[in-house]
This record gives C-alpha cells, sequence and structure tokens, in this order.
C-alpha cells in the first residue's frame, strides 16, 4: 500500500482527476490502449456502414416460424430472466435491512 | 498507511464512467421497446429513429469502453507482469469466501457486519454482469439485431426473435443489478447521496476499516 501513490488532482488525462497513478509505464500503455479502441471502434461502425446491405436489413418478424428448440429455449431465457429478477429483489431487501439494521447498531 | 487508500486505477474510474452514462441511455432508450404499452410514450415523445439513434450511439460507447478494458488490461498485464494481475486482476475473480459473505450478508438475523476484502461481492457480481452480460451477451446479440445483413448468410431469419428475446431478457436482468448495484453505493443511510469513491478512486482510512476489515487488516498489517 505504501509504495502506491494515491494522487487525487492530477492523475487521470481524459475526462478529471483522480484514481491511482500506477506510474510512467501504464500511462503509455493507457494510452496506447485508448488508440487501439478508437481505432477498433471507427473500425467496426466503418465495416458496418461499408457492408450494409438495405435489402437484408430485416426487422424482427414476430410470425417467423420458430422450431419446437428456439421455442422451448426463448421460453427458458424468459423463465431465467424472470427468476433472476425476483431472486435479485429479494436480495435488494435483505440488504437492506442488514444496512438498516447495522447503521442503528453503529 | 494513508489517509486515502487507493482502490481503483485511472483506467477504471474511466471505463466506470463510460459504462455508467452508456448504460443509462441504453436503458432509456431500450425499456420503452420491450414494454411498448407503459413506456410507448418515451418513444412518442423522441421519435423511434432518434430512440434507435440515441440507443445505438450508447452501444458504441458501451462496447468501446469493453474493447479498452480489455485493450488495457492485457497489454498491462504483459508489460507490466504478474504484478499487475495479482494486485488488479485477481482480486475481481469469484472466490469461495464470496459465498459465505453473501450468506453472511443476506441472512438478516446476523449481528455482524461481513469481513470483505477489496471487492465485496456485490462489487464482484456487478463487474461480472457488466462483462458477461452487458459486454457479451447483450453486446453481441445487439451487433446481431444492429447488422442483420452480416449474418442472414450464416443464420436463419426467425433467430433474430431470439436473439431479440435474449437481448431484452438480459437487459432487464442487468436492470436489476445495476439498481442493486446503485442503491448500495449510493442510497444506503451512510452513503446516501453518493459515494464518491468512483471519481476519486480512493476510499479515506475510515471507509477501509469500517467496510473492508480484511483488506483493511491487510493493508495496516494487523494479525488475522
Amino acid at each position: 500500500m505504501s509504495t502506491e501513490e494515491v494522487v487525487i488532482g492530477d492523475s487521470l488525462r481524459f475526462l478529471f482527476s483522480g484514481g491511482i497513478k500506477l506510474g510512467l509505464e501504464t500511462d503509455k500503455i493507457a494510452m496506447v490502449s485508448l488508440a487501439l479502441t478508437i481505432v477498433v471502434t471507427l473500425g467496426a461502425l466503418l465495416f458496418l456502414s461499408v457492408t450494409f446491405d438495405p435489402e437484408r436489413d430485416a426487422v424482427v418478424d414476430p410470425s417467423e416460424a420458430l422450431g419446437i428448440f428456439d421455442i422451448v429455449l426463448v421460453y427458458l431465457v424468459e423463465l431465467c430472466v424472470t427468476i433472476g429478477v425476483i431472486l435479485l429483489t429479494f436480495l435488494m431487501i435483505f440488504m437492506h435491512a442488514k444496512s438498516v439494521k447495522h447503521e442503528r447498531v453503529l | 498507511m494513508d489517509k486515502q487508500v487507493g482502490k481503483f486505477t485511472s483506467e477504471q474510474i474511466v471505463t466506470h464512467v463510460i459504462i455508467g452514462i452508456s448504460i443509462m441511455f441504453l436503458f432509456i432508450t431500450g425499456l420503452p421497446q420491450r414494454y411498448p404499452e407503459n413506456l410507448g410514450w418515451i418513444i412518442s415523445t423522441i421519435g423511434l429513429s432518434k430512440v434507435m439513434f440515441i440507443h445505438r450511439l450508447a452501444a458504441i460507447g458501451m462496447l468501446s469502453s469493453a474493447v479498452f478494458y480489455v485493450i488495457n488490461s492485457m497489454l498491462c498485464w504483459i508489460f507490466v507482469g504478474n504484478k499487475y494481475f495479482k494486485k488488479y486482476m485477481l482480486p475481481i475473480f469469484p472466490t469461495p469466501g464470496d459465498i459465505s459473505d453473501f450468506v453472511s450478508d443476506v441472512s438478516v438475523l446476523g449481528e455482524q457486519k461481513t469481513d470483505y476484502y477489496k471487492y465485496s461481492w456485490l462489487e464482484k457480481l456487478s463487474l461480472w454482469n457488466d462483462m458477461v452480460v452487458n459486454w457479451a451477451i447483450i453486446g453481441i446479440t445487439g451487433i446481431v439485431l444492429w447488422a442483420p445483413w452480416l449474418f442472414a448468410p450464416y443464420i436463419p431469419a426467425g433467430y433474430l426473435s431470439i436473439a431479440k428475446s435474449f437481448h431484452s431478457g438480459f437487459a432487464v436482468f442487468s436492470l436489476c443489478v445495476v439498481l442493486l448495484h446503485f442503491y448500495i453505493v449510493h442510497l444506503t443511510p451512510s452513503k446516501f447521496p453518493m459515494s464518491d469513491s468512483m471519481f476519486t478512486g480512493t476510499l479515506s482510512k475510515e471507509e477501509v476499516k469500517e467496510e473492508y476489515p480484511r483488506w483493511y487488516r491487510e493493508l495496516s498489517g494487523e494479525k488475522q
């Protein structure tokens, strides 16, 4: 911990200050990563524009016939999501109860 | 031990901010398409074409943050070495201890505060939700829905419906994780109205001692 230089005010290069300054090497890596990210993103967008085919730009047609496997798959996804949402809701209630309890204890 | 303890790197802060802004716009413009009977007024107010434009713009932000995070982590690992991996990448991987932390947190009767290390199970859940659900599942199905002409020769047209189900279904799941993360980080009484560590990347010594006792003991050299 003591070897980390915690800087508030001059660390961030892009938007605002903050965070752990890891050193010159990682600063350079961050700039290279940013440059590569811009290249990859612009390249992907350019590729989409160049290959755009209006005849194949199909919209999702709900009447499209699906096989039984596909229908089961769609229902399974919906079921998993529903169960996940219910569990996460209960989790939020539990965490709230715990949080309130410890605030009172403190 | 310093008064302020560093938790997040600058790169993590930037990635988090971009993800936060992107995901907010993705939900605002995406949910009305899944629930038009309840939220259709958003589409009619803004206009479908503008809603789709904003949705895709936000998707670019989300996916480019994924590209940046992956490239940066890999390059740091390659050029800085295992020290970087152990310090900044290893702590985000789930461990058996997260299960006991989870059980401790959901047991309402528990009197003890959970003995967290650097990242709690909930922070790991948010992170892995972002990487697996948002970047991989929603990202890939989103690209398929965005550019169906690229995939038309390889997949039947009906599969677009399946991709749409995956895309919108997991988006709802992701919303619940984001709401849970938002509540725990910003709206708990001790943090309200917001935690500023997402901008500064640091926590006070007292906060670390209170919220991440196991990490505090390691940093301060106290015996376990």
